[in-house]
C-alpha cells in the first residue's frame, strides 16, 4: 500500500488550511442537529465535572473550618442536616446533568462518526466507480484500498472524537479555571502563565512523536503489500521452496518496522513523565504560595487551598487531551488530503448534458487522424486512420505492444485519443453517452475478470432480464455445454475455482449474451484447449453476422473468419488486405504467418 | 471465563521471553502508584503541620518531618518556612521519582512489546507459507490480511495501553484504600460500597459488547472485501457499465456495517455513562460521610483532604474499566483470531525425508486418483503413465481435465488419494518437499510476478544469480529488448508498483526466472499462451537448448509447444485417454488425432494458395 499517487493535494502546506477545515467540517454539518445536541451535551458535561471540585470547597468551608480548632475538630461540631440536603442537591442535580449529557456526548459521536465514515466512503466508492482506465494506470489497488479503509477511519475519528477531545478540554480549561479566578487571583496567574509554557512543550514533543510515528505507518504499509503479495503468489512461493527468500524479505521489512515504533514509543515514553513532572513543579509552587497565603496572610481559607490544590491537578490532563488531539489532527488532516485528492481527482471521461443516448448502435466505426499515448511523451498511435463498415469484422495482427490493444481501449472509450477524432455511426464517440454505448459493446478479454459469485451470476452481470433459457442457449453455441451444469457453482475468489481456459469462456459468453451491435475479441481464447477453441470457432462465423466486430489474436487460426486483415506496427497499419492477397505480398504478415505454420509442417515431414 | 483465560495464556505465550522484562516495567508501574498515592498524603501533612503551626503550637523538627531523624535542636528560623519549603521540596521529589519511573516502566514495555510483536509478525508469515496451499481457497485472502495487521495492533494497544492501565487501577486502588484504611476503617468499606455493582455490569458488559463488536467485525470484513474486489474488478466494471449494480451493493453494505456499528455504539452509550455516575456517586457517598466522620471527631481536617483527594484518585480510573473491558473484548477477539491463523496445520515432511544428490528424472503415476479436499468429483482418477529419465512428455487435453493438478501432486502441493508417484523408482512421499520443490523446475499458468526489480525477481530463485546469469536468461526468454539487460535495467521495479507488463510480457519474465533456477527436472503448464507466435518460436528453442538431457514435462493444448515431446499424454476428464508418440497418436483416431488435424489443417490450407 504505497502512495505513489502523484497528485495528493497538500492542503495544510500551501496555506489553504482553513478552508480544508472547514470543508472537513462540512461532513459533521451535515448532522446539524446532532452536532448542536452534541456541542451543549459537551458543554454541560465538561462544565459539570470541572464545577465539583467547587461545592467540594464549598461544603467544607461551610461545614469544617468554622469549627477547626488545632489539628482537631472542636466538639461542639454540629452539622445541620439542612447543609447536608442543600449540597445533597446540589450534587444530584450536578450528577444527573452529567450523565445525561454524558450518554448524548458518547452516543452521538460515535454515531456521527460511524455517519461520516458511510458518507466518506460512500462519496470515494461512487468516484472510483466512474475514474477512468488511465487513473487506474496510475494509481495502486493498495493505495484506494488504504483510502477507503484505513484513511476514512481516521479522518472520522478526528471530525468527532478529535473533536470532541478539542472542546471539551478546551470548556474543561475554561471551566477549570473560571473558580480559581473566583478563589483567588494570584494563585490563578501563576498556573495561567504556566499553561502555555506546558503546552508548548507537550506540542513540540507531539510533532517529534508524530514523525516517527509517520514513518512507522510507511513501513506498516509496506509490509502489509508485501504480505498480501505473497498471500496472491502462494503457490508459486511453495512450489519454488522459495518461502526462506520471502520471509528474509518480510522480515526486513519487519525489523524497520519494530525500530520505528520502538523509537515512537520511546519518545511517548518521555511525553507522559515530562508533562506530569512539569505539572507538578507548578503544584509544588501553588503549595508552597497557597499554604503562605491560608496560613501566614490568612488571604484565603483552608477549603480554598484545598480546592486549589485540586485545580491545579486537574487542569494538566485536558492540557494533555489538547496535546494528543493536535497530534491526532496532524496525522490524520494527510489522511484527509488524501481522501479529498481522490475525491477531486476529476472524471476525464464523462457524459455531458448534450451526450446523445445512442440506444441502437449500427456498427460503423471511424478512426479520424487519431494520437494517443499513455504517457505524455509516448506515442502509441500516430494519426492513426481506420474505417470499418457496419457488420465488417476486422483482425488485428501483429507482434505485441505495437498498438492492437489500444485501438479498443479506445473505441470502448476507456482512454480518450490526444487528438483526432473516433466516429461512430456519424456521432463523434465523445458525443454518446457512455453506459448506452457500452452496453451494446462486448469486449472479451485476454485475462478477464470473474467476481466472487457463481458461474451464472458471472455471465449475467447486470443483464437481470436475461433467462436461464438464453445461457443455456448461449453456451450451447459456444460449445460450451459442460459449463451448462456447473452454473450454480461458486467461482470461488477471484475465479480461483476455475482455468483460464473456462473464465474465458465465461467472459465469451458474458459478452454475447449482451447481444452487442459490436464484438470486442481481444486474444479471446488464448487459453482455451483446442477442441474447446474450435467449438468456440465454429459458432464464430455465425457470432460475427450482423455485428461489427474486431478481432486481435496472435492465433492466426482464430482470424481466418474476418473480412479483413491489418497488420499493425508501431502504431500504424502496414498491411492491410484478406489472407490470401497478404500472403501473396509476402510482407510482414507473411514472415509472421510462415514462423507460425512452421512448427506442423516440422511435425508432418518427422 | 474459560475463554478469558486462555485470553491470557495467548497473551503470555506471545510475550515469550520478553515475559520478564515486562513483568519489571509492570513493577515498575506498581511503585509509579505508590509514590502517586503519597502525594495526597504529601498535601494532607502539610495541611496538618500548618494547622498544628497556627495553633501557636511550637514544632519540634521531628514532628515537621513527620518522621524522627535525630535530635537536630530546634530550628532557629521561622518553623513555618521550613515546614512550606520542606513539603513543597517533598512534593517535587515525589513527583521526579515518580516521573523517572514511568519513563522507564513505559521504555521497558515499548521494549518487550514491540520484540514480541514482531516476532509475531514473523511467526504468522512464516506460518502462513508453511500451510498447505488448500488452506488459501478456505480462508479469503483479505481475511487473512486483516488478521495479520489490523488485529496485531489491536493487540499491540491492549499490551501496552490497557494492561498497564489495569495494573494502575488496580494498584492505585489497592493502595489508596490502604492510605484510607489508615485513617478510617469504616470509611475504607464506605469508599467502595458501590462497587460490586460496578463489578457485575462489567462482566455483563464484556459479553455483550464482545458479541456486538464480533458481529461489528464481520460486516466490516465484509466491506473490505467489497471493496477490494471491485477495485480488482474495476476494469472490467466500467467495461459492462456496472457502475450502479456495484454502487448498489457497495451501498447496501456501507448501511449493514453501519447499523452494527450502531448497535455497538448504542451499548457504549448505555455502559459508560451509567459507570460514570455510579463512580461520582460514590465519591460523593465518600465525601459527604467524611464530613459527617469529621463532625464526630473521628478524622482531622487534612485527612479529610487526603481522602477526598483518595477517592478521586481511586474511583476516577474506576470509570476507564468499561473502556478497558471494551479493550479487552476487541483484544481478547483479535488475539483468537490471530491463534486460529496460527493454529492450522503446517505442511507436514516439508524439511525431512530424501534429499538425493540428483534426481534422475524418472516419473512414474502407479495408478494415481486424486480429489482436491472438500470437493465432490475425482480431479484425477486411475491415472497411470511412466517418464523415463531425460524424456520430454507432453500432457495434453481439455480445460479442467486435470493437467495442472499432476503438476501439483509431482511437486506435493497435494498428495494422492489414491494409489502412488514415484520419482527415481522411489516413492515421491519419501522425498523431503523442500527438496522436490527445489530441484523441480516448475512454470505455473499464472505468471505471477513479485513487485520487486528484476533483479531480485531473479535471484528469488537463484540466490547466488550474478548479472551475466541475469543477461542470459533474459536474452532465453525474449524478454531483454523490452526491460534492458545492464546493471542499471535490472533494477527496474516490475508488477504492481512498477512497470506494468503485458500478460505476454509478464509470461515471458516468468520464464526467465524458471530458467534461471537450477532445476533437474522442468514442468511448464501453459507457459507461453500469451506470447505470441515469433516470441513463442525463440522461446521454444531456448528450451529445448536448457532442458536437452533433463525430464521434462510440458502442459499445454497448443500443438506449437509440444513439438519437441517424444511422448504425448492426453488427459480427459481426469483419465488418461491415450499416451505414445506424436506420429502415432496422429493417426490414431482420438483426441489427439483430432486437434491435431484441427490445428494443421489451418496451417495448411493456405499454404496450398501461396
Amino acid at each position: 500500500m504505497q502512495s505513489n499517487h502523484q497528485n495528493e493535494v497538500k492542503y495544510i502546506e500551501s496555506k489553504a488550511l482553513f478552508p480544508f477545515i472547514k470543508r472537513l467540517f462540512g461532513y459533521c454539518l451535515k448532522y446539524k442537529l446532532w452536532l448542536w445536541v452534541l456541542l451543549s451535551a459537551i458543554l454541560v458535561n465538561s462544565f459539570t465535572e470541572a464545577i465539583l471540585p467547587l461545592i467540594w470547597k464549598y461544603l467544607i468551608d461551610e461545614t469544617l473550618i468554622a469549627n477547626v480548632s488545632g489539628e482537631k475538630f472542636s466538639d461542639s461540631f454540629h452539622i445541620g442536616w439542612h447543609t447536608i440536603a442543600i449540597f445533597s442537591i446540589y450534587y444530584f442535580l450536578i450528577l444527573a446533568l452529567n450523565y445525561v449529557s454524558e450518554i448524548y456526548v458518547i452516543n452521538n459521536t460515535g454515531k456521527m462518526r460511524l455517519h461520516v465514515i458511510r458518507d466518506l466512503r460512500e462519496e470515494m466508492f461512487r468516484k472510483m466507480q466512474f475514474l477512468s482506465y488511465s487513473f487506474y494506470d496510475k494509481t495502486s489497488a493498495g493505495w484506494l484500498i488504504a483510502r477507503m479503509t484505513y484513511d476514512s477511519e481516521r479522518l472520522s475519528e478526528l471530525m468527532t472524537w478529535g473533536f470532541i477531545n478539542f472542546t471539551g478540554s478546551i470548556i474543561m480549561i475554561i471551566g477549570c479555571l473560571i473558580p480559581m479566578f473566583i478563589l483567588n487571583f494570584k494563585l490563578t496567574i501563576i498556573v495561567l502563565v504556566s499553561l502555555p509554557i506546558i503546552l508548548f512543550i507537550s506540542l513540540k514533543l507531539r510533532s517529534m512523536i508524530l514523525k516517527y510515528a509517520r514513518e512507522s505507518r510507511r513501513i506498516n504499509s509496506e509490509l502489509t503489500g508485501y504480505f498480501a503479495e505473497n498471500l496472491n503468489a502462494i503457490e508459486l512461493v511453495k512450489s519454488n521452496a522459495i518461502e526462506n527468500y520471502r520471509s528474509s524479505g518480510f522480515s526486513g521489512i519487519n525489523k524497520r518496522l519494530k525500530k520505528a515504533s520502538l523509537t515512537t514509543s520511546i519518545y511517548n515514553a518521555i511525553f507522559q513523565p515530562l508533562l506530569v513532572f512539569s505539572g507538578s513543579i507548578v503544584a509544588g509552587v501553588i503549595l508552597y504560595h497557597g499554604g503562605y497565603m491560608s496560613f501566614k496572610e490568612a488571604t484565603i481559607s483552608i477549603g480554598t487551598f484545598g480546592a486549589f490544590f485540586a485545580y491545579v491537578r486537574n487542569i494538566f490532563m485536558p492540557v494533555f487531551d489538547l496535546s494528543r488531539t493536535y497530534s491526532l489532527a496532524l496525522s490524520s488532516l494527510s489522511a484527509g488530503e488524501r481522501i479529498f485528492s481522490l475525491i477531486d481527482e476529476s472524471i476525464k471521461i464523462k457524459d455531458n448534458e448534450n451526450s446523445i443516448l445512442h440506444t441502437d448502435i449500427k456498427g460503423e466505426i471511424e478512426f479520424r487522424e487519431v494520437d494517443f499515448g499513455y504517457l505524455a511523451n509516448q506515442k502509441v498511435l500516430k494519426k492513426f486512420q481506420l474505417k470499418i463498415k457496419a457488420g465488417e469484422s476486422i483482425a488485428l495482427v501483429g507482434p505485441s505492444g505495437e498498438g492492437k490493444t489500444t485501438l479498443i481501449n479506445l473505441l470502448c472509450r476507456f482512454y480518450e485519443p490526444v487528438s483526432g477524432e473516433i466516429i461512430i455511426d456519424n456521432i463523434q464517440l465523445n458525443k454518446i453517452c457512455i453506459s448506452s454505448y457500452l452496453k451494446q459493446i462486448g469486449v472479451i478479454s485476454q485475462v478477464p475478470h470473474i467476481f466472487t459469485g457463481t458461474i451464472k451470476s458471472n455471465i449475467i452481470l447486470s443483464n437481470t432480464n436475461v433467462s436461464d433459457e438464453d445461457i443455456i442457449q448461449t453456451l450451447k453455441i459456444l460449445g460450451a455445454e459442460e459449463l451448462i451444469l456447473r452454473l450454480n457453482e461458486e467461482a470461488g475468489n477471484e475465479g480461483e475455482s476455475l482455468s483460464n481456459g473456462e473464465k474465458q469462456m465465461i467472459s465469451f459468453a458474458r459478452a454475447i449474451i449482451k447481444r452487442p451491435k459490436i464484438l470486442i475479441m481481444d486474444e479471446a481464447t488464448s487459453s482455451m484447449d483446442a477442441i474447446t477453441e474450435s467449438n468456440v470457432r465454429k459458432s464464430i462465423k455465425s457470432l460475427l453476422e450482423n455485428r461489427t466486430a474486431i478481432v486481435i489474436a496472435h492465433r492466426l487460426s482464430t482470424i481466418k473468419e474476418c473480412d479483413r486483415i491489418l497488420f499493425i506496427k508501431e502504431g500504424r497499419i502496414a498491411e492491410e488486405g484478406n489472407h490470401e492477397s497478404l500472403i501473396l505480398q509476402r510482407g510482414m504478415y507473411y514472415q509472421y504467418y510462415k514462423s507460425y505454420s512452421k512448427d506442423f509442417s516440422e511435425i508432418q515431414n518427422n | 471465563m474459560k475463554r478469558k483465560s486462555s485470553t491470557i495464556k495467548n497473551l503470555s505465550s506471545l510475550l515469550g521471553k520478553n515475559k520478564w522484562i515486562y513483568l519489571i516495567s509492570s513493577i515498575l508501574f506498581i511503585g509509579v502508584i505508590f509514590f502517586r498515592v503519597l502525594e495526597p498524603k504529601v498535601f494532607e501533612w502539610t495541611i496538618n503541620s500548618l494547622v498544628l503551626h497556627a495553633s501557636n503550637k511550637n514544632l519540634g523538627i521531628n514532628e515537621i518531618l513527620r518522621f524522627p531523624i535525630s535530635s537536630i535542636e530546634l530550628f532557629t528560623w521561622d518553623s513555618f518556612f521550613v515546614i512550606l519549603i520542606y513539603y513543597s521540596i517533598l512534593y517535587l521529589i515525589v513527583t521526579l521519582l515518580r516521573s523517572f519511573m514511568v519513563f522507564t516502566a513505559n521504555v521497558l514495555n515499548a521494549r518487550s512489546t514491540e520484540d514480541s510483536l514482531a516476532k509475531l509478525r514473523d511467526r504468522i508469515f512464516n506460518h502462513l507459507q508453511k500451510i498447505s496451499v488448500y488452506h488459501y481457497i478456505h480462508h479469503s485472502k483479505g481475511e487473512m490480511i486483516q488478521r495479520s495487521t489490523n488485529d496485531i495492533e489491536v493487540v499491540k494497544s491492549f499490551v501496552q495501553g490497557n494492561i498497564v492501565e489495569v495494573i494502575r487501577i488496580g494498584f492505585m486502588v489497592f493502595f489508596s484504600l490502604i492510605m484510607i484504611f489508615q485513617i478510617s476503617p469504616i470509611l475504607t468499606i464506605i469508599s467502595v460500597c458501590l462497587m460490586p455493582i460496578v463489578v457485575i455490569m462489567s462482566l455483563r458488559f464484556y459479553t455483550i459488547e464482545k458479541r456486538t463488536w464480533e458481529f461489528h467485525e464481520i460486516e466490516s470484513d465484509k466491506l473490505n472485501t467489497l471493496i477490494q474486489e471491485n477495485i480488482q474488478g474495476i476494469r472490467t466494471i466500467k467495461a459492462y457499465a456496472l457502475e450502479d449494480e456495484s454502487l448498489q451493493s457497495f451501498h447496501k453494505q456501507n448501511e449493514a456495517r453501519l447499523s452494527t456499528g450502531l448497535k455497538h455504539n448504542k451499548l457504549h452509550a448505555t455502559y459508560w455513562p451509567l459507570m460514570n455516575l455510579i463512580v461520582f456517586v460514590q465519591i460523593v457517598i465518600t465525601n459527604l460521610s467524611c464530613i459527617w466522620l469529621a463532625s464526630k471527631s473521628h478524622i482531622n481536617i487534612g485527612e479529610v483532604f487526603s481522602i477526598g483527594l483518595y477517592a478521586n484518585m481511586m474511583l476516577w480510573p474506576i470509570r476507564q474499566v468499561s473502556h478497558i473491558i471494551s479493550n479487552f473484548s476487541m483484544a481478547s477477539v483479535a488475539l483468537s483470531r490471530i491463534e486460529e491463523l496460527l493454529s492450522i496445520p503446517k505442511e507436514s515432511s516439508f524439511e525431512e525425508g530424501l534429499k538425493p544428490e540428483k534426481i534422475e528424472g524418472k516419473i512414474e503415476f502407479r495408478n494415481v486418483s486424486f480429489q482436491y479436499p472438500g470437493q465432490q468429483k475425482n480431479a484425477l482418477t486411475n491415472v497411470s503413465f511412466i517418464v523415463h529419465a531425460g524424456e520430454k512428455s507432453a500432457i495434453i487435453g481439455p480445460t479442467g481435465s486435470g493437467k495442472s493438478t499432476i503438476l501439483k501432486l509431482i511437486i506435493r502441493l497435494y498428495d494422492v488419494s489414491e494409489g502412488e508417484i514415484y520419482l527415481d523408482n522411489r516413492n515421491i512421499k519419501e522425498y523431503s518437499k523442500k527438496y522436490l520443490r527445489e530441484k523441480i523446475g516448475v512454470a505455473l499458468q499464472n505468471s505471477i510476478l513479485f513487485s520487486a526489480s528484476i533483479k531480485e525477481n531473479l535471484k528469488a530463485f537463484k540466490n547466488n544469480a550474478n548479472t551475466e546469469n541475469m543477461k542470459d536468461v533474459m536474452e532465453l526468454a525474449c524478454i531483454d529488448k523490452i526491460l534492458g539487460t545492464d546493471e542499471k535495467g535490472f533494477e527496474h521495479i516490475i508488477g504492481e508498483k512498477g512497470i506494468n507488463l503485458s500478460g505476454g510480457q509478464k509470461q515471458r519474465m516468468a520464464i526467465a526466472r524458471l530458467l534461471i533456477k537450477p532445476s533437474d527436472i522442468y514442468i511448464l503448464d501453459d507457459v507461453t499462451s500469451y506470447i505470441d507466435e515469433l516470441n513463442e518460436q525463440k522461446i521454444l528453442q531456448s528450451f529445448q537448448k536448457m532442458m536437452e538431457d533433463k525430464t521434462c514435462l510440458i502442459i499445454s493444448h497448443k500443438l506449437s509447444t509440444i513439438i519437441f515431446a517424444d511422448k504425448i499424454i492426453v488427459l480427459q476428464q481426469g483419465r488418461v485417454i491415450q499416451q505414445g508418440d506424436q506420429k502415432w497418436l496422429a493417426k490414431e483416431k482420438g483426441y489427439f488425432n483430432i486437434i491435431y488435424t484441427l490445428q494443421t489443417e489451418k496451417a495448411n490450407e493456405p499454404a496450398l494458395s501461396i
